[in-house]
């Protein structure tokens, strides 16, 4: 009977509008919250078996989703552990259960931004008690082979542990220029000293001394070009002399002033393609770039003064924790007061093929479902993934101009239904009025 | 969506105007702040829209610095050695001086020809040995200036060093920081790091490279590492005083060490050339001796001049006469005195001026005596011995008025030197404060387009806030 069906349908109209106005609500109530994605109610009408002489009306049916996919814009803040992700993805984060279970155990979430910081126990944690997931890295800022596919490489990131950090050196490049006038025949021979600093495996800065002695051409003979270079690590007790190295300059045109030929003696090894002195210091194996036969940089030999111009090495001396930063491609760098800074975990950025099949969880998280499908880790800003942004925080998707828009669209929608009830149930009454 | 991306970009615009308006602030509050180097504010599209403070740039030239740098420790240097000389030739004085040597030499030459006219007054004699006592007072006076302008400068380098150590100290301790994200760009580490670096810069000729992660690697001209991931230190030994004679070669004084390497100016291949130290090494080792060496030459020249039986009869061959050395070596004109023989408060007698010094009874009054000898010997014309660009052949007035010359051509030299390298330093530094100095004319240009920027923003929120309340009303 196509009038009940009217009332039904009246009243299914009451109930989604009243479904919708939660979806609107819940908005405009997380229309400040850091990470919210707003909800939305779609409406879809279902259809009775239909005969020409008689309708009968299907009435509506609700389906509330979570647009996930939408992104909010990034606001910047003060805080260096306020991340947010710029484009499509989430970080991979776990609840306080999480922190102590093991990596198969612990609950993955995913969360579009968070502002983390340090609690009592070096944990990176938001204030809603999400703690920050992330891939240790070694000293060199690798994280190696990690599992994408599985949360099984990931550790909860903690900060505490890191409070002082060094690193030995292993690499050593110099720059240095020698006067070529020193080897002509009124050259005196004195030799020019250098020291090279290197770190070593407690973070305490040593000293390689480098001697630039050079070799005068006898009276009326053109200048040598010859210079020998020692090389000894004070950083041991007593001294080691760590070899002797005849370095010989080109003067020919186009090439003049580079190496042109390197003899080693004493126990020091040169590379003539790489330009690499490999010794032996301290700490451990060390090289030395002093630029290759014919390379115009490391040490050249030109008419100018003596100039050390560059000593650069890798690895860090022995400093405190002043901060933690992210950079774009989810490194999280720990800042010591020396000024160095180093890679401790890397935030990968994770991707499930649908987003907005994610299963929301407390504190703006989500989880995996099946609807979703599986997650892949990113490095942050490659492929489809965006990139982590320090000192800022996601905003809110809720637009409260399209919600106040919404908010007016259904109380009309919903004053409707309650139209056709009334007037079904005034039809229904002049039927019963009928006998009398 | 798009209500909330309007309003936060309008926010984003109004931060930066808020931090620009700060810069600006700063900039005109230390407009006459001659230390300051001026703050730009760089701003960059934010990731997500609106604007972003990319960073705080502080105005400067690193090659114009390194030029200021240079031309700074040469003017301090050369004037370093300008004030010396220019001190040494005023001890000196100039022929005319109704003080000093010269007059005290004019003086004892006056006394001995009124004593020759009158050998038998006895005031005469007591005026001659009054003169040649001045005379030998001045030139003691000149003798321990000498010692005392070597001594300071030693004292000098010893406080300058320990300068030069504590500012390495200082920005090895300043290292680093502006790695460590210095939060707004307007903090002074960067002014401290100057100043230290001008300290530095003052004493000795530097290199100044940025060895990454906001560290300062600073060498010597010479390429002697000062500063690297530590500060080293530069050694030196005050030797307290400088008696005359004493050098780095006879080990009384020190020189300049750096990690065992020799930078002592004029020393090694590594030897600093250049700075304050350079000068006052210079006033100790070399200018200073110099003009030491002059008057002990000078001293030495009148002791001889009245040495030997042809002055004075009664004297042996070689014997010192009237003046006498008082031993030998460097530093006569610190001991050089009157014969105590002719000297009455002294045992002597009054009338040896007249009868010679080994006089054992004094001779008829009207007696010329050995007067004329004495006269005839500050008269003679005689060659010098050390000092080579000196006449060869004069006279006591003229061998005095010849050092006078030529100390004062080296004054000459000297301070005309200074001038130019002061002139040089100071237009680099013109040069770098119009690069690096606040302009009020244009900070106060920039707050007015600051001041629409944030008037525009507050609009842009004003209008957003007007459409939420229109569509309230429905």
């Amino acid at each position: 009977m196509s009038i009940s069906s009217s009332l039904n349908a009246g009243v299914m109209g009451l109930n989604v509008n009243a479904a919708r106005l939660a979806t609107i609500s819940n908005n405009v109530a997380n229309s400040s919250t850091f990470g919210y994605k707003r909800a939305e109610a779609n409406f879809s009408s279902l259809v009775l078996q239909q005969r020409r002489n008689a309708y009968a009306a299907g009435g509506v049916r609700v389906d509330t989703t979570r647009l996930v996919d939408e992104r909010g814009a990034l606001i910047s803040t003060g805080s260096a552990t306020d991340i947010g992700i710029a484009g499509q993805g989430m970080m991979p984060v776990t609840d306080i259960g999480g922190v102590s279970q093991g990596a198969t155990d612990r609950p993955l979430l995913l969360t579009p931004t968070g502002s983390f910081s340090q609690n009592e126990d070096g944990f990176l944690q938001t204030p809603g008690g999400l703690f920050l997931l992330g891939w240790p890295a070694d000293t060199d800022g690798d994280v190696g082979g990690v599992s994408r596919r599985s949360g099984t490489d990931l550790e909860p990131v903690n900060i505490g542990v890191n409070q002082f950090s060094a690193t030995a050196t292993s690499e050593i490049a110099i720059g240095v220029n020698l006067p070529s006038s020193d080897t002509e025949s009124t050259g005196t021979g004195a030799p020019y000293s250098m020291p090279i600093e290197y770190y070593d495996n407690l973070g305490a800065i040593q000293t390689i001394t480098a001697t630039f002695t050079p070799t005068p051409a006898t009276a009326g003979n053109p200048r040598t070009n010859q210079w020998t270079m020692d090389l000894v690590d004070e950083g041991s007790i007593p001294a080691t002399n760590l070899g002797q190295l005849q370095i010989t300059f080109n003067d020919a045109a186009g090439i003049g002033g580079t190496i042109a030929n390197v003899t080693t003696s004493g126990g020091a090894t040169y590379d003539s393609a790489t330009g690499l002195i490999s010794t032996t210091v301290s700490s451990g194996p060390v090289t030395i770039d002093i630029g290759a036969y014919g390379d115009a940089a490391g040490i050249s030999q030109l008419e100018s003064g003596f100039a050390p111009f560059n000593v650069t090495r890798n690895g860090a001396p022995i400093g405190d924790l002043e901060g933690v930063e992210i950079d774009a491609e989810g490194r999280l760098e720990a800042v010591y007061d020396t000024g160095f800074r180093r890679v401790l975990y890397q935030i990968p950025v994770a991707m499930v093929p649908n987003l907005n099949g994610l299963s929301p969880a407390d504190n703006q998280a989500y989880t995996v479902s099946q609807e979703s499908g599986d997650f892949y880790l990113w490095d942050a800003g490659s492929g489809p993934a965006g990139a982590t942004v320090g000192f800022s925080l996601m905003e809110s998707t809720t637009d409260i101009g399209t919600e106040m828009t919404d908010l007016i669209k259904t109380q009309r929608a919903y004053a409707s239904s309650a139209k056709i009830i009334q007037t079904v149930d005034e039809m229904l009454q002049e039927t019963t009025n009928i006998i009398r | 969506m798009t209500f909330s991306n309007a309003l936060s970009n309008a926010l984003s615009g109004m931060n930066a105007a808020t931090t620009a308006v700060q810069v600006r602030s700063n900039n005109i509050a230390n407009a006459s702040n001659p230390g300051y180097a001026r703050r730009d504010v760089v701003l960059s599209t934010g990731v997500v829209g609106g604007v972003r403070v990319t960073s705080i740039e502080r105005a400067g030239d690193p090659i114009l610095l390194k030029d200021r740098l240079s031309a700074a420790a040469r003017s301090a240097g050369l004037n370093a050695q300008s004030e010396a000389v220019e001190q040494l030739n005023q001890l000196f004085g100039e022929p005319g001086d109704t003080q000093g040597l010269f007059a005290s030499l004019t003086r004892f030459e006056t006394s001995l020809d009124d004593l020759a006219a009158t050998p038998e007054s006895g005031s005469y004699q007591a005026a001659t040995l009054r003169a040649a006592q001045d005379l030998t007072n001045t030139i003691n006076r000149l003798g321990d200036a000498v010692t005392e302008a070597r001594t300071d400068a030693d004292r000098e380098i010893g406080a300058t060093v320990a300068a030069v150590n504590r500012a390495l100290s200082a920005l090895e301790d300043l290292n680093g920081i502006s790695s460590r994200g210095d939060a707004n760009g307007l903090g002074d580490a960067a002014e401290q790091r100057q100043a230290q670096i001008d300290i530095i810069a003052q004493a000795l000729d530097i290199n100044v490279d940025d060895a990454g992660r906001g560290r300062l690697r600073i060498t010597t001209a010479e390429g002697v590492l000062l500063l690297g991931e530590t500060a080293r230190t530069i050694e030196f030994s005050s030797g307290g005083i400088v008696a005359p004679g004493q050098t780095i070669g006879s080990g009384h004084l020190s020189g300049l060490t750096v990690d065992g390497v020799d930078i002592t100016p004029k020393g090694g291949a590594q030897a600093i050339r250049s700075g304050y130290l350079a000068g006052q090494f210079a006033v100790r080792d070399e200018i200073v001796p110099e003009f030491s060496d002059r008057i002990d030459d000078l001293s030495q020249d009148i002791v001889d001049r009245f040495t030997g039986t042809g002055v004075d009869g009664t004297l042996a061959p070689g014997e010192e006469g009237l003046f006498i050395s008082n031993g030998t070596g460097d530093g006569i004109a610190a001991r050089i005195s009157v014969n105590s023989a002719v000297n009455p408060d002294e045992g002597g007698e009054l009338w040896r001026l007249r009868d010679g010094i080994n006089a054992t009874i004094a001779g008829p009054s009207a007696n010329l005596g050995v007067i004329g000898g004495l006269l005839a010997a500050a008269d003679a014309p005689r060659a010098l011995s050390s000092v080579t660009d000196t006449p060869a052949v004069l006279s006591l007035s003229e061998t005095t008025a010849a050092f006078a010359s030529v100390v004062g051509t080296q004054r000459q030299d000297a301070v005309s030197a200074a001038a130019a390298a002061t002139s040089t330093a100071q237009s680099l530094r013109d040069e770098e404060l119009a690069i690096t100095g606040v302009n009020t004319d244009q900070e106060l240009q920039s707050l007015l387009l600051i001041e629409q920027a944030y008037a525009a923003n507050a609009r842009v929120v004003q209008v957003v806030s007007d459409m939420m309340a229109r569509l309230l009303e429905i």
